[in-house]
């Protein structure tokens, strides 16, 4: 009898729900594989760059169906953080049957978030993602080293700021198309670094460290970064 | 060398353990953690109401303990030297006296002189330019500053988990599922400091008519110039209204500090800097966000006849504070009724391991 109410059980969820849907996030710099502190990157301006730090706030995921149905993502915001390899899987539980066409999410915290104070787990002021001497999130960070630049070859990049005319949040859609049944489903989301140094160089840009209009600039370009593998 | 710990005594009763201080009213245990446990947050007579959410972070009795404890403790400090109370000390109004700016590990020296800590539930812009918009997150920036403790976050985690007593404490203030982390950390660190209130000055014993309570005659006169000359910006009750001014001080081009402008990019803020509350100002010396005046009788030469002019200066010092010697005179006298010793001496607010 017990079993028998398991395998009902089972049956039941299985018919609604997908068990898990999973985002697994590819980090690149253009068709190369990106990693800190390994390699040494040509950005199109021939700038050669390495990189000792990436972390930023991906959230409000949403899946929207084909039939004008969505799903949101219970957790609201993922703190994506190089060094930390199983920041780079999201996990959705729960998602519903049917075809996926667009995913719908942000990079960085929005600003309601921005001015509720105190937060844990990943929103956790002590991340490193929350600026000290003005209140407010980390959107994006990344630091790095331009090995062929004359002076000042470190550049640091921390894009946030909440408050009109520096907002940094950014929303985007992607394109995707995938079935969801059954089965556990994975997909893969590409997230292309070389996107940031199209038309930025880091021998003129070293620093963006507040909210300003390069910071606000900056994050308009973010969106690029993200596509997913057909 | 590692501070031994006097007042912690720890009992194991009956398989119990509990964590005892020796507190203003003798010792009292902190128990195991109960979730209606909350203290009353008292709002004076005549007060507006606190801006604080307590709901987010209601008091209790394990909160302020833990709070206090990490206020005190070295280890919050890269090379674990100085502690918040460093800067922030009890008996001098949770300042810094004889300190120009903030001093750091190392004797590394920030730019700013140090603020006093006293009735922040009624702040909601903390700092001298205001950058910092919630209590909860304000120690992030004397923890991470260079010129202050130098603290890297994950550091400070790894020091608190790996200690004796923090896991455990954090536990008995946040319940059992509460483990360390920056989010119960900066509430405990609010919770003590929303217990740092002054408002038993003679002024404010004056002002509630209590028995036996009254100004003398010069008090009365120097009430009446600060009522006349600087209560616009210092208001009542708290003597100050929240705002950032630029009070005609000369730039200093050492520091070259240009205020809440690096917060807002607002050309129009521009020297500007938060009106500080004249409580204890007698305790806080020196005085101004650069700690450039010593007495109070230099900040009122400035007032009447230092002013220097510019774009942004605040129209009511247009032609400096009009004031005779003996206006001055009485001002300070009246500026000393602000005062609360009960406040600057209670040892509740005290280093835990000596009281």
């Amino acid at each position: 009898m017990k079993y028998f109410l398991i395998i009902i059980v089972t049956f039941f969820l299985s018919d609604c729900f997908a068990s898990n849907f999973r985002i697994k996030l590819s980090h690149k710099f253009s068709d190369e594989v990106f990693a800190l502190n390994e390699k040494t990157y040509t950005s199109v301006n021939n700038e050669e760059l390495t990189f000792s730090r990436l972390k930023y706030y991906l959230g409000n995921i949403v899946l929207n169906y084909d039939n004008g149905d969505s799903y949101t993502d219970l957790v609201r915001y993922h703190l994506i953080d190089l060094d930390n390899p199983e920041t780079m899987i999201l996990e959705l539980n729960n998602v519903p049957e049917g075809n996926i066409k667009t995913i719908k999410f942000s990079i960085g915290v929005d600003s309601l978030t921005n001015s509720n104070g105190l937060m844990e787990g990943d929103l956790d002021p002590l991340k490193g993602m929350y600026w000290a001497w003005s209140s407010g999130f980390i959107n994006f960070k990344l630091e790095g080293s331009c090995v062929n630049c004359e002076s000042n070859k470190e550049f640091t990049y921390h894009i946030g700021g909440f408050i009109a005319p520096y907002q940094s949040f950014q929303t985007t859609l992607v394109a995707v198309e995938q079935e969801v049944s059954d089965k556990d489903v994975a997909i893969e989301m590409i997230v292309n670094i070389g996107e940031v140094f199209l038309e930025n160089k880091a021998s003129l840009l070293h620093k963006v460290m507040s909210p300003s209009k390069t910071s606000k600039c900056f994050s308009e370009i973010l969106p690029q970064m993200f596509s997913i593998k057909l | 060398m590692k501070k031994i710990f006097p007042g912690l005594i720890l009992l194991t009763i009956l398989g119990l353990v509990t964590l005892s201080f020796e507190g203003v009213d003798g010792t009292y245990e902190l128990s195991d953690y109960t979730p209606d446990d909350t203290l009353t947050f008292v709002v004076p007579e005549g007060w507006p109401q606190p801006l604080y959410d307590f709901d987010k972070n209601p008091l209790t009795k394990n909160g302020i303990a833990l709070g206090r404890k990490l206020f005190y403790d070295d280890m919050l400090s890269r090379d674990s030297t100085v502690s918040c109370a460093f800067c922030h000390l009890s008996y001098t109004n949770f300042t810094h006296i004889d300190h120009k700016l903030s001093h750091g590990i190392e004797d590394r020296i920030g730019t700013r002189n140090t603020l006093s800590i006293m009735n922040l539930a009624w702040y909601n812009t903390f700092m001298w330019d205001g950058g910092i918009t919630n209590l909860d997150v304000q120690p992030l920036a004397p923890l991470t500053s260079f010129f202050e403790m130098d603290m890297d976050p994950d550091e400070l985690i790894t020091r608190l988990e790996s200690s004796s007593e923090y896991p455990k404490l954090f536990k008995q203030a946040f319940g059992k599922d509460a483990d360390v982390s920056g989010y119960y950390m900066f509430r405990a660190m609010s919770q003590f400091i929303l217990t740092l209130n002054t408002y038993n000055s003679k002024y404010d014993k004056v002002m509630r008519k209590e028995a036996g309570a009254t100004f003398t005659e010069r008090e009365q006169k120097g009430l009446e110039v600060f009522r006349a000359k600087c209560a616009s910006c210092h208001k009542e009750p708290l003597f100050t209204d929240g705002t950032f001014r630029n009070n005609g001080l000369a730039v200093d081009t050492n520091l070259n500090d240009g205020g809440r402008i690096k917060i807002t990019r607002n050309i129009d803020d521009s020297l500007k800097f938060k009106v500080p509350s004249l409580r204890n100002i007698e305790v806080s010396y020196p005085y101004m966000h650069d700690g450039r005046y010593k007495s109070l009788q230099m900040i009122l030469f400035h007032y009447s006849n230092g002013i220097t002019d510019s774009k942004t200066l605040d129209p009511a010092l247009k032609k400096g504070l009009n004031m005779g010697e003996d206006d001055k005179r009485n001002l300070i006298i009246f500026l000393k009724t602000l005062t609360d010793i009960s406040f600057i001496r209670n040892k509740a607010h005290a280093d835990p391991n000596r009281y």
